[in-house]
């Protein structure tokens, strides 16, 4: 109900303010923000990489609703933009509301096609509630990174 | 006979059929002792059939109850336990996330945090506990493993679903999916495992009841099976015993009564029966026999007793005969006898009175011997005394003479002495007179002197004076010599007198030694003498008593001889009656 009630409310608000710099991040802007991370990773190894994904302090990797999180492909959470308790856990196993296994998928994605797209249900940082959300995952050595957006 | 009738009845349609009649054939060969035991046989093999069976089934329940209880059941109730703490571990760890969604205190969550982490290490523990039962199969040891593995998956996704809840409450929420698929795999194999046991211990309670339900139904079977055999074998038995037993008293009831022409029938049968009937036959056979015998013996008998008659008649009559001729030479010779006993009564009578004086006067001729006895005796001491007295006298004489003898030697040594005292005295005469004519010259020759030679006048005055005085000494003592030599002489002389006297004496003494010797052996001879007439009249005194005894005695014996005879009489002729009252009753037998 509550949600049900949030989406309306996000709804009308949607409606009331279609202002271009949006108050959520857009698709665009996640893949741009997986290309930053891929070119830090690149520049700067993996330690450097998850440490500034992880810290909220770094603008590059922390835009309103927009995070990159990392993850090895046996599942281990190596790096998270909003979730620091993730880290270090194998959540491979991870399910949502709906009973995807998105870790899975991630990692299936990683390995098959090496990038694309996964809906899925996660906790919003901005709100904390669990909404629909749709993430642009990339391979990354031996890692996969994704950014994902908060359907409204 | 109707008895017999009514038990062969029943049995006639039995005989029928070709089995029994063998099992008869064969029962009737063997011992009544194995017969008899045989239905307890029958029953003691069902009893031990119904016995082991009971046993191996008892034991296989009782092996099956204790693996039911031991092991089974305390398995199930540790896979219970485990599958209740799966459920409530799980269901706490909703309410933590539940409870951080909705910002509960932190201490609260805090504590439930704390139960969560121990639960989860219980449930490790039992989980490890489990897996360690050394009862389990292999099958369960696999899926044991198996768990395990999940187990670990669970522990860890719920460790981590809580520790992020801490902070992070909707990824809490997030994380509670896989968590749940974790624990629903646990507790769908513990579940599994839970059936399988409950299956194991059905399997094994259904296999106790069937072992129940057969034990039930072979005990049934056995007791009924063992009680109709019995039954059956008993029948049998009997029958094959009290049949023949029947038929065989009867026959026994007809021998007894005397008829020996009964057909005793089962000669043929193997069994004590058939030993019974042949003996039975034997006994007939002999009574058979012994009837003949019997018969032949009664003859015999009543002939015997006829001529045992006659020659009865015949005896009793020489008999009479010959106990009258006894029985009359008997009272003669006890009449005899009867006079002879008074007559030696009369004789011994006399030869009492007689003895007796006699006695009175032996008794006192020994008292008489017996004094004169005593005074032989004393006379003989005193002639001993004497004859001792002689014999002191006697040696007295001899020690007379002997000191006489030596008395007189000693004298006439004294004379020798004395006349050797003789010449000396001479010598000593002689001797004077010359000093006496020395004085006589010294007096001389002192007168010449003068005045000077006066002192030397007077000494030979005093030595003419000494020399006179010798010589008249010695004159008398040759005067005395001569006395005593006269003395000796005369002592000489009266001692050869006692020597001769004492002589004579010693002669007479010893005659009269000799004297008294002869008279003390007649004087001995004379009281041995008077002891042995005094011991003859003793004896013959004692003999007398004796005699006197004896007569007395035979003066009884003599009544008595004379009683005894008396009553001789008497039997004699009771004898007569008794006699002649037999031979009555002989003749009339």
């Amino acid at each position: 109900m509550r949600i049900r009630a949030f989406l309306v409310f996000a709804a009308l608000i949607a409606i009331a303010s279609p202002a271009p710099a949006a108050e959520f991040g857009s698709k665009d802007e996640a893949v741009a923000m997986v290309k930053r991370v891929q070119a830090e990773f690149k520049k700067s190894g993996p330690d450097a990489t998850f440490k500034a994904v992880s810290d909220k302090a770094v603008p590059d990797f922390h835009d309103r609703d927009l995070y990159p999180f990392i993850y090895n492909m046996e599942g281990v959470c190596v790096a998270h933009g909003a979730r620091a308790a993730l880290i270090g856990k194998l959540l491979i196993d991870l399910k949502d509301q709906d009973g995807k296994f998105l870790i899975r998928e991630m990692v299936a994605m990683s390995k098959g096609p090496g990038s694309g797209w996964i809906d899925y249900k996660w906790p919003n940082p901005l709100t904390n509630k669990i909404e629909d959300k749709s993430s642009y995952v990339e391979k990354m050595g031996d890692y996969f990174v994704g950014v994902g957006i908060y359907k409204q | 006979m109707e008895a017999l009738a009514v038990s062969r009845a029943p049995l006639a349609p039995l005989n029928s059929f070709w089995g029994l009649r063998s099992l008869f054939g064969v029962l009737n060969n063997l011992s009544i002792q194995i017969k008899a035991s045989a239905a307890s046989a029958v029953l003691l093999i069902c009893l031990l059939a119904l016995g082991a069976n009971a046993y191996v089934t008892t034991t296989k329940s009782a092996e099956g109850l204790r693996t039911l209880s031991h092991e089974i059941e305390q398995k199930l109730q540790t896979v219970s336990n485990v599958s209740d703490a799966i459920v409530t571990t799980h269901m706490k760890i909703f309410r933590y996330v539940s409870w951080a969604s909705n910002s509960l205190s932190k201490k609260l969550l805090d504590s439930l945090y704390a139960q969560i982490s121990s639960d989860l290490s219980e449930l490790s523990i039992r989980i490890d506990d489990l897996s360690q039962r050394p009862d389990l199969s292999a099958e369960e040891k696999a899926s044991l493993q198996d768990l395990t593995i999940k187990w670990q998956k669970c522990i860890r996704q719920a460790k981590d679903t809580i520790d992020v809840g801490q902070s992070d409450s909707a990824m809490a929420t997030m994380m509670l999916g896989q968590t749940d698929d974790s624990f629903k795999a646990v507790y769908s194999d513990i579940q599994t495992m839970s059936l399988k046991t409950i299956n194991a211990a059905n399997t094994v309670r259904n296999s106790l009841y069937a072992d129940a339900e057969r034990t039930k139904t072979i005990i049934i079977l056995g007791t009924v099976l063992g009680f109709v055999v019995s039954v059956f074998v008993t029948f049998m038995v009997g029958a094959s015993i009290v049949r023949p037993i029947k038929s065989i008293t009867d026959v026994m009831q007809q021998l007894s009564a005397g008829k020996t022409d009964v057909e005793i029938g089962h000669r043929d049968r193997r069994d004590e029966i058939g030993k019974m009937v042949q003996a039975i036959d034997i006994f007939r056979k002999n009574m058979i026999e012994i009837r003949s015998m019997e018969q032949a013996t009664h003859q015999a008998e009543q002939n015997r007793v006829v001529e045992r008659r006659a020659a009865m008649h015949e005896l009793a009559g020489e008999f009479e005969k010959s106990v009258q001729q006894i029985a009359k030479e008997l009272t003669d010779a006890v009449a005899a006898m009867h006079d002879n006993a008074e007559a030696m009564s009369l004789i011994a009578a006399q030869t009492r009175d007689k003895s007796q004086s006699t006695a009175g006067i032996v008794i006192d001729t020994q008292t008489n011997v017996d004094s004169v006895a005593d005074a032989a005796e004393e006379l003989a001491k005193s002639i001993e005394q004497l004859a001792a007295q002689t014999h002191n006298a006697r040696e007295l004489t001899n020690k007379t003479v002997a000191e006489s003898a030596n008395a007189s030697a000693n004298v006439q040594q004294l004379l020798d002495a004395v006349s050797q005292i003789v010449p000396i005295t001479g010598l000593i005469q002689a001797i004077a007179q010359q000093t006496n004519l020395l004085a006589l010259n010294a007096t001389i020759e002192a007168a010449r002197a003068g005045v000077a030679g006066k002192g030397f006048a007077v000494v030979a005055a005093e030595v003419k004076s000494l020399a006179q005085q010798t010589a008249k000494a010695t004159e008398e003592i040759n005067q005395k010599i001569t006395a005593v030599n006269a003395s000796c002489g005369a002592v000489v002389g009266i001692m050869e007198q006692v020597i001769s006297a004492v002589g004579h004496l010693g002669e007479g003494t010893m005659e009269m030694a000799t004297a008294v010797g002869q008279q003390a052996a007649a004087t001995q001879e004379i009281s041995k003498n008077a002891q042995q007439a005094a011991d003859g009249s003793r004896i013959v005194a004692n003999n007398i008593v004796e005699l006197d005894q004896k007569t007395r005695e035979n003066d009884d014996a003599s009544g008595q001889a004379l009683a005894g005879a008396k009553r001789l009489l008497d039997h004699a002729a009771t004898l007569q009656t008794q006699v002649d009252k037999f031979l009555r009753h002989v003749r009339v037998a």
